[in-house]
């Protein structure tokens, strides 16, 4: 047994053929943004990406949450003052992208498990409870660890805080990397000067290990984002591109949300599965336009109600005037 | 040999032994000294490392001996795992060795190693709680043997003394104008030159030879005098003996204490010695310490006790959260109910309170840190549970002392420290600086407290009762012509169903929910009526705000009573309207003639930030400023008094006043429009415009 353990593990994990690739070129999580699609890729399993920036960053996080729960598990750590929030997820955010993505939040919220770490000496431990759970949880498609850095914050324990925060990452990173799963590590921006370029707060070793890093950065426009790209293994860094931030317009998607609310518990999930299937045809076919099917029945049940509620009107005034 | 009977006043460690000082019956106040010999535990990463590590430990010079001792290590499990007890040569050279062994290879952890020297040998070796009463049997100043008495039931401090004082520094010069000094006996300032003023205050302790010091601002204004001293050629010697003084960290001062500021539940302004004694034990802390340290130091001092007691080794940190989806975050995260009452004035309300809500569920679901293994023992249920006894049995025995007594501000003293020791182990539960701090633990507690408010909702509404407001812990209802006995009934009734200690705690006559001060909803905690008793009760009105000046709160109080004591609601809508109506004229009418005293008119506000970085001229900020012209040093948390004197004028400098005196103009408009204020709350809560009576 241990002979067979120790060839399995000597063969080279680390070669792969090109054929293998291209058919891999697919794979992967977007990220739902084309464009930053483009520029990165889809995240495939075992890379660290770091994205950096400001509230772009957490709509990103929430966005790829959603989408990697369409295709199973979501583990989240939480790094937060234990004093402000419990935790940097935006429920209504996390909801309105679900929807967004013709996904029950119920669902979404089920398959995102999540740790927290309120404090430097905590983060060692918890990252070791969380690695555990992905070790377990073998569904798991991604990895979010939000505002990794956030210890740092105090210069008097930045030291001890920068140790915790590495070897927090060590132990996520190995199994991520043994197990095919993509980590996506946030951090707030910093700017040594004003001429110089925004790069991820933290500490050295976590820039030096992600593969790919990410700023963002807010316009004057809420629709569009300039990201830059950082690091990458293969393309020119930096380069500065644009990111569409409206949802709407990268992706339609319907969904019924709202109105499954209305039906009990038990027949919920078979009503959502009939209807998706009914109504697949005129889903693909709304997909060029911007209205949704159900906010088409809508309308037209409101025009419908608009032009009794004229009728009537028109029919009490005749009786008045008689 | 020797013996008495006294109290255990401070510890410290002095010398590589401990010194501790008692107080006797006689008042003496004796000093003793006792072997200290510090230690720690390490658990070695494998047999093999271990060996290695006892090699390693033979050739270090720092450690005196060490020894394998097999001690629990996991909070929930009987499981003793051996681990190697390390005795240091010298206290200075602790730290440094346990530094050392943290970061050695064959070492997985190290236990036992991050309390206070003072507090490993009050926690290991004395096993005494400070302050607490004890036979002590003594040689030649050396301790024998100590033992504690029982005197948990002694309701009256033990014979400790303290002074209270406070220094006015000059800003510019930064000399001491005066020092006030306040005893029980009453209020002494010391002015003059500051030599002399130094030298006064000197020689007022050493006659007066208190064991407590406390000054609002604790070490800072020790340091403050002490660098005055000797910068005025005064000798500064506030020690009882020639022990060095460890003021700084834990306010031992050979001798005497000085106290920090952290007083929970009790006040030092009214000598809360009875609160500090119970913050102490509870702490097993001295009552420098006790002083300084939050919630959470005391709590986990009083746990490591506890487990030490047990044979736990203590880790520097445990954690027993593990992952879950967001979805049972939701789900679970969430407080007691609340039921909002509706807006109008009630009569014959019984307001039944469940005693101690959190401890009690504590205690009764055994609710831990450990949430499983070993259910033969629960941390928190044990460390609480006879605090909160003593507290139960202490309200019952304030009901029949003789209001206004010195033994019944004692039990309040004592029942407010240990409401707060109590309460805040709740909050702590769930912390994450807490070495045991456990969310899920903290999440049951909460999910058993919406259980029991639904449980006493629906036992009240079956019973007959409607339910008029809910906060948590307390239950407001009413039922037509129910009697006080029957409202007894309920509470017990309300205890047996949830299992729960719960009482009547108010029987209300009438009582009177408001809207929020914007008027939009109902407010939940805002309310104001009186009880069979007469008694008056209000909460989120001008008469509970601190800052509110002592008139308003004075007429407030005044027009509730004039208002709500009348027999039936109509009296209370045409008479007690018309009284109110009538205490409101004469006191707009006193404003307006000027026949307040000024000091009856003076707003205390807190400065929640440095006077300098308030964005809007507020008039906290402009009296503050007032005071540092006027040579006086202000800064952030300090409280500052004045007088509207001209709310208009232009220049918001000119709007109050700081230096208040007798006489002075004061904004008889200003203040008009704040007794309107006041008298309007009073009048919306039974139905009453004021503009309409």
């Amino acid at each position: 047994m241990e002979v067979e353990d120790a060839r399995h593990d000597s063969q080279p994990a680390v070669f792969v053929r090109a054929s293998e690739l291209m058919a891999k070129g697919d794979s992967g999580i977007s990220t739902g943004y084309s464009e930053l699609d483009e520029v990165i890729g889809r995240l495939q399993g075992g890379l660290v990406y770091l994205f950096c920036g400001g509230s772009f960053v957490d709509r990103l996080v929430h966005r790829l949450m959603v989408r990697a729960c369409a295709v199973g598990k979501v583990g989240y750590m939480n790094n937060t003052d234990y004093y402000s929030e419990k935790t940097l997820v935006d429920l209504d955010m996390l909801a309105s992208l679900s929807k967004l993505e013709g996904m029950e939040p119920d669902d979404v919220l089920e398959s995102i498990y999540f740790v927290a770490a309120y404090n430097a000496q905590r983060q060692r431990k918890v990252a070791s409870v969380f690695a555990e759970m992905v070790r377990s949880e073998m569904q798991t498609k991604l990895i979010v660890i939000h505002n990794a850095p956030m210890f740092l914050v105090d210069p008097k324990s930045r030291l001890k805080a920068s140790e915790s925060l590495n070897k927090s990452l060590v132990i996520v990173y190995q199994l991520a990397a043994r197990m095919g799963i993509p980590v996506v590590v946030t951090a707030p921006a910093t700017q040594i000067s004003k001429l110089a370029t925004h790069r991820p707060f933290g500490s050295s070793w976590m820039r030096h290990s992600a593969r790919v890093i990410v700023h963002f950065r807010e316009t004057g426009n809420e629709m569009r984002v300039v990201a830059t790209l950082i690091k990458h293994p293969s393309r020119p860094a930096p380069v500065s591109f644009h990111v569409s931030a409206d949802e709407r317009v990268n992706d339609k998607k319907w969904s019924p949300s709202k109105y499954v609310q209305l039906l009990g518990e038990e027949h919920r999930r078979a009503f959502v599965e009939l209807e998706r299937g009914a109504w697949e045809t005129e889903r693909r076919a709304c997909e060029c336009v911007s209205l949704l099917p159900f906010d088409t029945m809508n309308l037209t049940a409101s025009v419908f109600v608009m032009k009794e509620i004229w009728r009537l009107r028109k029919r009490l005034e005749e009786l008045v005037s008689a | 040999m020797t013996s008495f009977v006294g109290w255990l006043l401070d510890a410290y460690i002095q010398s590589e032994e401990a010194a501790l000082w008692f107080v006797d019956l006689d008042g003496r106040r004796v000093r003793l000294t006792a072997v200290y010999s510090p230690f720690f535990h390490v658990k070695p990463r494998s047999q093999e490392d271990g060996e290695r590590l006892t090699r390693e430990l033979e050739a270090c010079a720092a450690v005196d001996s060490f020894c394998i001792e097999p001690k629990r290590t996991s909070l929930g499990s009987c499981h003793l795992e051996p681990l190697i007890r390390i005795n240091v040569t010298r206290t200075k050279e602790f730290h440094q060795l346990v530094r050392g062994l943290e970061e050695n290879d064959h070492v997985s952890d190290v236990y036992n190693a991050d309390f206070k020297h003072v507090q490993r040998y009050l926690l290991t070796q004395l096993q005494i709680e400070p302050t607490s009463k004890v036979v002590v049997e003594h040689d030649s100043g050396r301790l024998v043997s100590i033992e504690r008495v029982d005197d948990s039931m002694e309701i009256a401090p033990p014979p400790f003394s303290m002074i209270r004082f406070r220094t006015e520094v000059d800003v510019p010069s930064g000399r001491i104008s005066w020092i006030e000094i306040n005893t029980e006996r009453g209020q002494v300032r010391l002015e003059g030159l500051e030599k002399e003023v130094i030298a006064s205050f000197l020689n007022y302790v050493e006659l007066e030879d208190p064991d407590f010091l406390f000054c609002p601002k604790c070490e800072e204004e020790y340091n403050v005098l002490e660098a005055r001293a000797k910068a005025t050629g005064v000798e500064f010697e506030l020690r009882r003996c020639s022990d060095a003084a460890q003021v700084r960290g834990q306010g031992s001062l050979a001798g005497r204490v000085v106290l920090g500021d952290v007083f929970y539940g009790y006040s030092a302004d009214k000598w809360g010695i009875a609160g500090l004694v119970e913050r102490a034990r509870f702490a097993f802390a001295p009552p420098g310490l006790a002083t300084r340290w939050k919630s959470n130091r005391s709590i986990d001092s009083r746990n490591c006790f506890e487990l030490l007691r047990r044979g736990y080794a203590i880790p520097r940190a445990c954690y027993f959260e593990c992952a879950r989806s967001l979805s049972e975050l939701m789900k679970k995260d969430r407080g007691g109910i609340a039921i909002t009452p509706e807006e109008g004035l009630y009569e014959n309300v019984g307001a039944i309170d469940f005693d101690s809500q959190f401890p009690s569920i504590i205690i009764k679901e055994r609710l831990s840190y450990e949430l499983q293994g070993d259910e033969s023992f629960r941390l928190i249920p044990q460390v609480i549970a006879p605090f909160t006894t003593k507290r139960i049995l202490l309200k019952r025995i304030e009901g029949v002392l003789q209001r206004g007594s010195d033994v019944r501000r004692y039990c309040r003293q004592r029942i407010e420290a240990l409401k707060m020791i109590a309460v805040t182990q709740y909050g702590i539960s769930g912390c994450c600086w807490n070495r045991f701090g456990n969310v899920l633990t903290f999440e049951a507690i909460n999910e058993q407290s919406r259980k029991a408010m639904v449980v006493a909702k629906r036992t009240a509404e079956h019973s007959g009762f409607s339910v008029i407001y809910g906060d948590v812990d307390s239950v407001f209802v009413s039922k037509k012509d129910a009697s006080r006995e029957e409202y007894e009934k309920l509470a017990a009734a309300i205890s047996a169903e949830t299992g729960l200690p719960a009482s009547l705690d108010r029987h209300f006559k009438f009582i009177g929910f408001l809207r929020t001060r914007d008027g939009l909803v109902t407010a939940l905690k805002r309310y104001l009526g009186i009880t069979y008793d007469g008694e008056i009760e209000a909460r989120g009105i001008e008469m509970r705000r601190a800052d509110a000046p002592e008139f308003v709160k004075r007429f407030q109080a005044s027009a509730i009573c004039a208002v709500l004591d009348c027999e039936n609601l109509e009296e209370v809508r045409t008479l007690g309207v018309r009284r109110g109506r009538e205490l409101l004229d004469a006191a707009i009418r006193a404003i307006e003639l000027g026949a307040v005293d000024t000091e009856e008119l003076t707003v205390t506000k807190c400065l929640r930030k440095e006077p300098g970085k308030y964005m809007v001229n507020t008039a906290q900020r402009s009296a503050a400023l007032q005071l540092i012209a006027s040579g006086r040093e202000v800064r952030a948390g300090d409280s500052v008094q004045y007088v509207f004197v001209d709310v208009d004028h232009a220049n918001h400098m000119c709007r109050v006043e700081a230096k208040i005196s007798d006489g002075m103009n004061y904004d008889r408009e200003e203040y008009t429009k704040i007794i309107l204020r006041a008298a309007k709350t009073v009048f919306s809560a039974v139905g009453a415009e004021l503009e309409t009576i």
